[in-house]
């Protein structure tokens, strides 16, 4: 589908093109922010939020990448920006490793979008974020030093960190699942 | 990436569907709105907390005068009552029991040497105008007490005092042979003592000298006929609120009407034409232009500048308390609902062709390009829900009044927030 015609209403402040535009994108900008947000309310309002600053800067947007990217960059911003406030918050205790680091790759696969959203909801949300960031949108470690404010050997021990509690969490499922 | 993180990379990259678009499609058009009329929202909140607290910090100002001036004309009340009483027993005195209170019976003067009146004594006169003890209007029938007696001791001293003049006059000039007539008067008596002591034992044992009083008549404040109806002009500067970039002053000329039906209270309707500039080097916010932007007239043309005027008329009624106060200056405060109708002139919308510049080494070398202009003209609108109050000073002459004032004025659907001052004048009758 061609949105230039609509990008191009929104540059001229009409609000039917922007209500198009919004609703052509807002799942894709919901998935997005669900994964950075512990709770849906939460998502939506950085949704509304990203929007808010895609229709008033609508002028920035150059059409030298599609809109989609843009837009995707946009919601990462603002949901750290929201999250800034608790990223710097203690991480809880280190969860007791039930089992050896490595996984049954299978467990995984059964797992449904919305499990492993509730996965990722049991992280602090600096491992969140930098989990999301490195392994979901590619960002590099330098890139998300950048965006975080932290230092790239913090994002990478956040990175193992993540890795190692969402595999204990799983590990620890697996065995309560397993029982009678 | 190892497998752990494709596998999580995939699940969480599905795109997913989420309930309450419209609610939240609803929620950031009232955001866009209040951004379209150039206002942010905390901006808009912090500016119309500030009036609203003006707005009370007035109401209770005012409260708190009309019940200090209610304080005082109850003590007014108070204080007339009892001059009234203080009065009323004033004149309940008689002139018998006035006369009787002097020891010696007293001469009635009269205002005629020699002439005779009712009372007893004797009648004299020591030389005093007799206009100085008359009432305007009286006779000595009226129940007031008489000009003024004279007792008898100063009847007989006043022929004391004759006599020692007498010998005054009689004495010889200084250097001049004295004769036998004056010389035993004059070796006898140094008069100048003998006039002191007889006035001073005469004054001793005088009455006090009573000044008549009437019976007083309270003068009544004069109260300003009520007038129930103003009819006026005003003249109108407004400023849009946050300052807008875009946007001009606003200014404009009115008429405007009132009724009393209470008093202090008055019933307003008023009408006023106002206009102002729009220039922009960005497309507009719906705020300021509601019709259709012309799109770019050619692929490398972009927008250079939006001129315009818009035409404005307000219709507003409302309700103004003037404050009860005694000064030259009288504060009132008022709230009133405006319908207003935005009326935009012709718009301008100039387009620059960057591409194909005309600078000095011809077309495309650079330079300002040529400009091409569409002219778009929308439809007249109404805007309702807004809302005003302010605060004003008006000077009353006898038929007229005259009056600056200021009004917030706040639209619900955040069209536009301003102050607008006025200066008005008002005939009444």
């Amino acid at each position: 589908m061609d949105i230039e015609p609509i990008i191009e209403g929104c540059r001229q402040q009409k609000r039917a093109s922007q209500h198009q535009l919004y609703v052509l994108f807002y799942h894709y900008a919901m998935t997005i922010a669900r994964r950075y947000t512990a709770q849906v309310e939460t998502a939506e309002e950085v949704v509304n939020d990203a929007f808010f600053k895609v229709f008033t800067k609508i002028h920035l947007y150059a059409g030298d990448q599609p809109f989609r990217f843009w837009l995707r960059r946009i919601i990462i911003n603002t949901s750290i920006d929201r999250l800034r406030s608790s990223l710097n918050a203690p991480a809880p205790d280190e969860l007791q490793p039930w089992h050896d680091a490595e996984t049954d790759t299978g467990i995984i696969e059964d797992l449904t979008r919305e499990q492993i959203l509730q996965l990722l909801d049991q992280l602090p949300p600096a491992y969140r974020a930098v989990f999301n960031l490195y392994v979901v949108d590619q960002y590099t470690h330098d890139e998300i030093a950048v965006l975080l404010g932290i230092q790239p050997g913090t994002s990478k021990s956040n990175l193992a960190r993540a890795r190692q509690h969402l595999k204990t969490i799983l590990a620890q499922d697996f065995e309560f699942s397993k029982q009678p | 990436m190892n497998d752990f993180d494709k596998y999580f990379a995939d699940k969480l990259n599905e795109e997913t569907r989420f309930p309450r678009v419209g609610k939240n499609w609803n929620a950031l058009t009232g955001r866009l709105d209040a951004y379209a009329a150039g206002v942010s929202t905390g901006a808009a909140a912090s500016s119309a907390l500030l009036w609203k607290l003006a707005a009370c910090g007035l109401l209770a100002l005012s409260g708190y005068l009309a019940w200090d001036n209610h304080n005082i004309r109850l003590e007014n009340q108070e204080l007339q009552e009892k001059l009234e009483l203080e009065v009323a027993m004033d004149t309940s005195l008689s002139p018998e029991a006035t006369v009787a209170s002097t020891e010696q019976p007293a001469t009635t003067f009269s205002d005629a040497p020699g002439a005779d009146d009712n009372t007893s004594g004797q009648t004299g006169h020591v030389g005093l105008s007799p206009a100085l003890w008359r009432q305007n209007g009286r006779t000595a029938s009226d129940q007031v007490r008489p000009a003024f007696a004279i007792p008898e001791q100063i009847k007989s001293s006043s022929d004391t005092v004759l006599a020692v003049v007498s010998d005054i006059d009689a004495m010889p000039m200084p250097g001049s042979a004295p004769t036998d007539t004056t010389q035993h008067h004059f070796s006898a008596v140094n008069p100048l003592p003998v006039l002191l002591n007889t006035l001073m034992a005469t004054t001793d044992t005088l009455p006090l000298a009573t000044i008549p009083t009437a019976a007083t008549t309270l003068i009544q404040p004069h109260h300003e006929q009520l007038r129930r109806f103003r009819v006026g002009v005003q003249v109108i500067a407004g400023f849009e609120q946050p300052p807008a970039v875009a946007l001009s002053d606003y200014h404009g000329v009115g008429l405007n009407a009132a009724y009393s039906p209470l008093k202090n209270f008055w019933l307003t309707a008023s009408a006023d034409w106002m206009s102002y500039q729009v220039q922009s080097k960005a497309y507009l916010p719906r705020r300021f232009y509601h019709g259709e932007q012309p799109k770019k007239t050619g692929p490398d043309h972009e927008l250079w500048q939006i001129d315009g005027q818009t035409k404005q008329q307000q219709y507003s009624l409302g309700l103004r308390y003037v404050v009860p106060l005694r000064f030259a200056l009288r504060p009132a405060v008022r709230i009133a609902h405006s319908w207003v109708r935005e009326n935009p002139g012709i718009f301008s919308f100039a387009f620059e062709d960057k591409l194909h510049g005309g600078g000095p080494g011809g077309p495309n070398h650079g330079g300002p390009g040529p400009k091409e202009y569409v002219v778009e003209m929308p439809e007249p609108i109404w805007k309702t829900n807004n809302w005003r109050m302010g605060a004003s000073l008006e000077y009353n002459l006898p038929r007229w009044t005259i009056s600056l004032g200021a009004d917030y004025i706040s639209s619900g659907k955040v069209y536009f927030n301003a102050v607008q001052t006025y200066a008005g004048l008002q005939y009444k009758f």
